[in-house]
């Protein structure tokens, strides 16, 4: 029994040497005041047991009873640095603290003024065992305290936290209850079974504090491996993630699971939350900053915070070790994420174009055959997305009167290098008829064969048929013109027709007149000479009036070829057969221009417009004027003008019409018809006349369009 | 140049006009005319060739034809005219109010030697029958009508 007591001591020894050595060196490495409480607790322990062997065991030398009280304040140090350990990790509360340092100092005091324990341990002083009861219940108390607050903080932590920090409750449990049993034994020098008892319960606490404090690494893989499957999961999970949302939804709960925290949430590169787990995304916004708490793990879509409580910065370090890892995947799983979304979004973008469109797009594998087309493909084709497309099938969609178009253009498009378009229609299972402009190229594989046909066909059903409408419009306003200009040559054929026939009648009727007057005026008296005269006025009238009817409808029937008409020449020829009958009035004839045109028709033109201005001007000895108000390659404006009565604003336009006169039949012999010729001669030719402002008497425009002038336009050359 | 009179024909189915253009022709001043008018192309034709209600009856030195007449019209008898070798020679003066250039080149292609279109004023009518008459009669060279 006593070996064995001997050799569970000697290991109980070096293990808490041990203890205390690696309590030490963790201090030394971190520096920070839960290790140094560690270190305290397990170097005074230390301290205690190897001072007990060095020390003798009973003496009474002044000096060795106070090193024995030294001793003992040592032990009874050992549950205060407990509890400041574990005290550490929280905010400070006041009442235990107090209490822990009030008993603390005054088991202390006590310590020191007590005398030495004389006598047997089994006969001490009722004193003695005052002082041992009150010693154990002070060590009692603290190291309860110490187990239940690290059992009960130890909830909801990483596993291997949780199982530090429940098996340290443990271990300062069992050293409790080898101290209870060791202050309760009558005798502790004897070795009995007691001791024995004591002695195991020591180890087992020592190797529990190991494990807590510094458990192994083998014990630290085992314990950690919930976690490390749970890492693999999210691994899992984030590789096949493809959305960020699904990065999301992952990474909250992994990255809490993994750390043990209490609540998580990822934050972007400007500080906002972005999502959050266990918390609300106001309480994280609130907490993100808090110093003293939160793990933050940079990524690259931000930040991931959480809140994982004070103790897992000390117990829990290998897993923040696991998170860093889980935050490279996480990075990439992101960044593919995004990657993913933004082409998603590209590919949306493009489909929502192709489907404004109406633009489908084809691919057609010539080696296999197999036919792919884009959503608007099958939009355009009245067929359900996705449904599995053969060429035949397609050819089988082609209206059957485009059907050979189609095929030779296939075929012309797989020989070809350059895209070739078409356009053909097709009938949608419904039976509806649409019409595609299709477009399409080969692609050659290696080797320059035909490898795939690769377009686009998009739906122009509505544009033809706008198309179709616009050319039966247009063919509608064709009709609608011809009949007009059908009706129109009808009119002037009827109206020539017409005028001839009545050549006739007139033509007995004047020469009868005339012989009436010749063979027998003298025996008429003078009113019946009178009504003759009348007679014949009305029907040189009649003459009159059919020759210009004549005239006016030739004009637009008979198409005789223009010539070279030098007006320079033309029209003083026409001036002076005029002035013959006016003798008072003046003609004055400027340069004018040389025309391209019916040789008559200028004749025309100017007989009546100078003859006009002879006729109705008003006065015998009227000034007429010809010149060239405007000559260049965009055509020549020529003016005949007078100083004589002049037409009254309102009549300017009226004039041009047929059989529109200003004076009275008898004034002037006038048919009313030579200005509606002057205006359908100026029309046939593209030009145009008008009556223009004039402060005295008539001015009349005439205005030649380029056709209508000779190449070589006789400008400045004098008139004469 | 006859000192015999010259023998005209003045064709028309329009009795006014036929009046109107023999007048014209006797009042041309300096000219012996005999003057026959017919009223159809029949007609014409009988007393061309002397035949029928004009047997017997001499070649006319000039004729003036208008187209439009009923039974054989102007333009056949001008046809037939020049087409005979006995009658080619006789100069054949298409007078119509027709203005038609298809009138006036069908007329020149089958042999007409003029047109004129009939003036519409009495004075044209005198003027322009009495200068062809002159022209004709003075100026051509008749046919020897073979007296």
């Amino acid at each position: 029994m006593v070996e064995v007591a001997v050799t569970i001591q000697f290991v109980n020894n070096v293990l808490f040497a041990a203890l205390a050595l690696v309590a030490y060196r963790q201090w030394r490495a971190r520096r920070d005041e839960p290790t140094a409480w560690v270190a305290a607790t397990f170097g005074v322990l230390a301290a205690v047991l190897l001072a007990g062997h060095v020390l003798p065991e009973q003496s009474s030398s002044t000096g060795l009873l106070w090193a024995r009280k030294a001793l003992m304040a040592l032990l009874l140090l050992f549950p205060y640095a407990l509890y400041r350990f574990a005290a550490s990790f929280q905010p400070r509360h006041g009442k235990w603290d107090r209490f822990a340092g009030a008993s603390f100092g005054a088991v202390l005091l006590v310590t020191a003024v007590l005398p030495p324990a004389a006598g047997a341990p089994g006969d001490r002083a009722w004193w003695w065992t005052v002082y041992v009861a009150g010693a154990l219940a002070y060590w009692s108390t603290l190291s309860i305290y110490v187990s239940v607050q690290l059992w009960r903080a130890g909830h909801g932590k990483s596993t291997v936290a949780r199982r530090r920090m429940r098996v340290l409750a443990a271990a300062a449990s069992v050293l409790n209850a080898a101290l209870l049993i060791a202050g309760s034994a009558p005798r502790p020098d004897d070795v009995t079974w007691s001791t024995v008892a004591i002695g195991v319960l020591a180890t087992v606490s020592a190797v529990l504090f190991f494990m807590g404090f510094a458990p192994p690494r083998l014990l630290r893989v085992a314990w950690r491996r919930p976690e490390e499957l749970a890492l693999q999961q999210a691994q899992l999970g984030l590789m096949a993630a493809t959305t960020p949302r699904q990065v999301l939804d992952l990474l909250l709960p992994h990255g809490m699971a993994v750390v043990g925290a209490t609540g998580a949430a990822l934050l972007d590169t400007h500080g906002r939350v972005v999502g959050s787990a266990a918390v609300s995304a106001e309480w994280a916004s609130a907490h993100a900053d808090d110093d003293a708490d939160p793990l933050r793990l940079p990524l690259a879509s931000g930040q991931l915070v959480l809140w994982a409580g004070p103790h897992t910065p000390y117990f829990g370090r290998e897993e923040l070790d696991l998170l860093a890892r889980f935050g490279v995947v996480i990075d990439l799983a992101w960044v593919r994420c995004e990657l993913l979304e933004h082409q998603r979004e590209t590919m949306a973008r493009l489909e929502e174009a192709q489907r404004i469109a109406r633009l489908g797009a084809w691919e057609f594998d010539l080696s296999t055959g197999a036919i792919t087309w884009s959503r608007e493909m099958y939009r355009i084709c009245g067929l359900e997305e996705g449904t599995p497309v053969t060429f035949g099938a397609f050819q089988r969609m082609v209206h059957p009167e485009d059907a050979d178009v189609v095929m030779a253009e296939t075929a012309r498009t797989i020989e070809g290098v350059t895209p070739t378009s078409m356009d053909y229609r097709i009938v949608l299972p419904d039976g509806a008829v649409r019409t595609l402009h299709g477009q399409g190229q080969v692609v050659r594989g290696a080797g320059g064969a035909p490898a795939r046909l690769v377009g686009t066909a998009h739906d122009i059903t509505e544009r033809k048929a706008a198309e179709h409408a616009l050319n039966a419009a247009y063919e509608g306003e064709r009709a609608a013109r011809m009949a007009y200009e059908r009706a129109n040559e009808e009119l002037e054929s009827f109206v020539y027709s017409v005028s001839h026939d009545l050549k006739s009648p007139i033509i007995s009727l004047l020469g009868y007149l005339d012989y009436l007057k010749l063979d027998y005026g003298s025996l008429l008296p003078p009113e019946a000479l009178h009504y003759i005269e009348r007679m014949s006025s009305s029907a040189g009238y009649m003459e009159a009036l059919i020759q210009d009817l004549l005239e006016l409808s030739r004009i637009g029937r008979v198409q005789t070829e223009p010539a070279v008409v030098d007006l320079d020449r033309v029209v003083p020829e026409v001036a002076s057969e005029l002035s013959a009958s006016h003798p008072a009035a003046s003609v004055h004839v400027d340069a004018l221009p040389t025309l391209l045109v019916n040789p008559v028709r200028a004749r025309q033109l100017f007989t009546n417009l100078i003859g006009n201005a002879l006729d109705h001007g008003g006065r015998a000895d009227v000034h007429v004027r010809v010149r060239t108000e405007h000559a260049g390659p965009d055509g020549a404006t020529v003016v005949v003008e007078d100083d004589g009565r002049g037409i009254p604003p309102a009549y300017r336009e009226k004039v041009f019409g047929v059989f529109e006169r200003l004076e009275t039949p008898d004034d002037d012999g006038g048919t009313g018809i030579g200005l509606a010729i002057c205006r359908k001669v100026m029309d046939s030719l593209g030009g145009s006349i008008a009556v223009a402002d004039a402060a005295q008497g008539t001015r009349m425009c005439l205005t030649f369009p380029a056709s209508a002038l000779a190449a070589a336009a006789s400008t400045g050359v004098a008139a004469s | 140049m006859t000192t015999a009179p010259i023998r005209v024909l003045v064709a028309d189915d329009n009795e006014d006009h036929r009046f109107l253009i023999v007048r014209a022709l006797r009042d041309a001043d300096g000219l012996a005319l005999e003057v026959d008018s017919v009223e159809d192309g029949e007609e014409a034709l009988d007393l061309l060739y002397g035949r029928g209600k004009f047997a017997g009856r001499a070649r006319p030195h000039l004729v003036l034809l208008d187209l439009k007449m009923p039974r054989v019209s102007g333009m056949e008898v001008l046809e037939r005219v020049k087409a005979d070798p006995a009658l080619r020679d006789i100069p054949v003066v298409v007078l119509s109010s027709s203005d038609r250039p298809e009138d006036v080149s069908e007329a020149y292609r089958v042999g007409g030697n003029s047109y004129i279109t009939k003036p519409s004023t009495s004075a044209g009518m005198r003027a322009g029958v009495a200068e062809l008459s002159h022209y004709w009669t003075r100026l051509a060279v008749l046919p020897d009508t073979g007296e």
